[in-house]
């Protein structure tokens, strides 16, 4: 009989850095899963990612089991380093901060669709785009 | 070091989510948590996520806590605009000592149909199921890890298909390399097995394999010792071949294992099992069973890691 889930916890956390401190901390412990062994886990496999937010998306069952797998980069990430720009408009929608053009968002889209809730690369293109133009990017041809 | 932190949270629909995180992001760089509300137990096998999501950070309680927090609350605002936002939820959070604090919700973990892996803190809540105590504090083979479950499910199921202990179970012998904790040999001499050699490179490991196996009132059957395939085939130990070879280790060092006569030490007939595998490191690993004449009966999956049940 296959596991039940309990909750899906995703952390969004630098490459190599897990560390037991807020968030890991406070997300984890009360779902007893034992935080070392996931720092030490998720440390180990994102090792070589150095500078990166590496999602880690943990599945916890009802009966006190957990297991993970790596997601690619937010795709506010990935839109800051196509467009150049260091942080996001504080400002937005009023302040324009940098520019994506549409082939950059149907490259974030094509990267991301395995992990975005969208039935087709269209789909999926619209959601990146929504991030973009939250974060204050102007979408060009 | 802080000893406080303010948590603040949202909750939001699944397409508000990554924009509301990259928010807090900016102001919690250690990181933002995105949990499910609800879960549907009817979605898939084992669940879907459904509903809102929860995202949320935490601010350091310093000096800097309100200017930051009101820039965040500007930020949402601005994100508001383009959609509708919940008010942000806040919550003052003690510093804890988390890498212990999770000990106090842990739950033992029940394993395949007969074993359930109960810390040296707790009762076994399960009577019916074969207890293996080990402390799931420990650093490696607690039974907290997939690829130990996963090994654990797959010793059981061949166990369970010998001969009960009362007729005639005395071929049943276990060979663990890179034996950890000792929980795999610990686990199969309590699914029946006669003797057990449980080795590692590691003698910190061997030590510690010893007092599980103690506090688990194993007293005989078990052998440890420092070592690898290489010093079994060279007749180090009592065993030097088994029906049942096991090693949960990780892929890499599976392959170099067996170009170092891992499959000498499964008897024909024999079942080997490997694990610690990632997904994406299967094929590498049949290849190297194939080349020695192993092929694949079985195949266990949870999360990124699987384990290969293979015969020769």
């Amino acid at each position: 009989m296959a596991k039940k889930l309990k909750t899906v916890v995703r952390l969004q956390i630098q490459a190599g850095k897990a560390n037991p401190a807020p968030p890991i901390g406070p997300a984890l412990a009360g779902h007893g899963i034992n935080l070392m062994a996931f720092c030490k886990e998720y440390n180990a496999r994102t090792a070589n990612r150095a500078g990166e937010v590496v999602p880690a998306e943990i599945s916890i069952y009802t009966d006190g089991s957990f297991t993970f797998v790596l997601k690619t980069p937010p795709a506010s990430i990935l839109l800051k380093k196509a467009a150049g720009v260091e942080k996001g408009s504080a400002l937005s929608p009023r302040e324009k901060v940098g520019k994506v053009t549409r082939q950059q968002i149907k490259e974030i889209a094509e990267l991301k669709m395995k992990d975005l809730n969208a039935i087709d690369l269209e789909g999926a293109m619209r959601q990146i785009e929504g991030t973009a133009r939250n974060m204050g990017l102007q979408i060009v041809d | 070091m802080t000893n406080k932190w303010l948590e603040i949270s949202l909750i939001v629909d699944g397409e508000l989510a990554e924009a509301v995180a990259e928010v807090l992001a900016r102001f919690a760089p250690e990181g933002v948590i995105i949990e499910s509300t609800r879960i549907d137990p009817n979605g898939s096998p084992e669940g879907k996520v459904v509903g809102p999501l929860r995202v949320a950070a935490y601010l350091p309680d310093d000096e800097q806590l309100e200017e930051k927090r009101s820039k965040l609350e500007e930020a949402l605002w601005y994100l508001g605009r383009i959609r509708p936002l919940p008010h942000p939820q806040y919550q003052k959070i003690e510093q804890t000592d988390w890498s212990q604090a999770w000990k106090e919700h842990y739950q033992p973990i029940a394993i395949g149909k007969k074993l359930v892996i109960v810390p040296a803190w707790m009762d076994n809540p399960m009577p019916a199921r074969i207890p293996i105590r080990i402390d799931p504090g420990m650093a490696f083979g607690t039974g907290t890890h997939p690829t130990t479950q996963l090994c654990l499910e797959a010793i059981e199921e061949i166990a369970l298909t010998i001969p009960s202990r009362d007729e005639a179970k005395t071929d049943f012998t276990f060979i663990d390399i890179g034996c950890g904790s000792g929980i795999l040999s610990i686990a199969a001499l309590k699914l029946g097995a006669l003797q057990a050699l449980g080795v590692d490179l590691d003698e910190q490991a061997v030590k510690i394999a010893g007092e599980n196996a103690r506090a688990n009132g194993i007293t005989q059957g078990l052998e440890l010792g420092i070592g690898s395939v290489k010093e079994i085939l060279q007749g180090k130990f009592s065993l030097s071949k088994a029906p049942l070879v096991v090693a949960n280790i990780l892929a890499p060092v599976i392959i170099q294992l067996f170009d170092d006569g891992m499959g000498d030490l499964v008897i024909p007939d024999g079942v080997l099992i490997l694990s610690g595998i990632l997904a994406e490191q299967t094929s590498q690993v049949t290849s190297a069973s194939g080349k020695y004449g192993f092929r694949l009966e079985n195949k266990k999956i949870q999360g990124d890691w699987v384990c290969l049940t293979l015969k020769c």
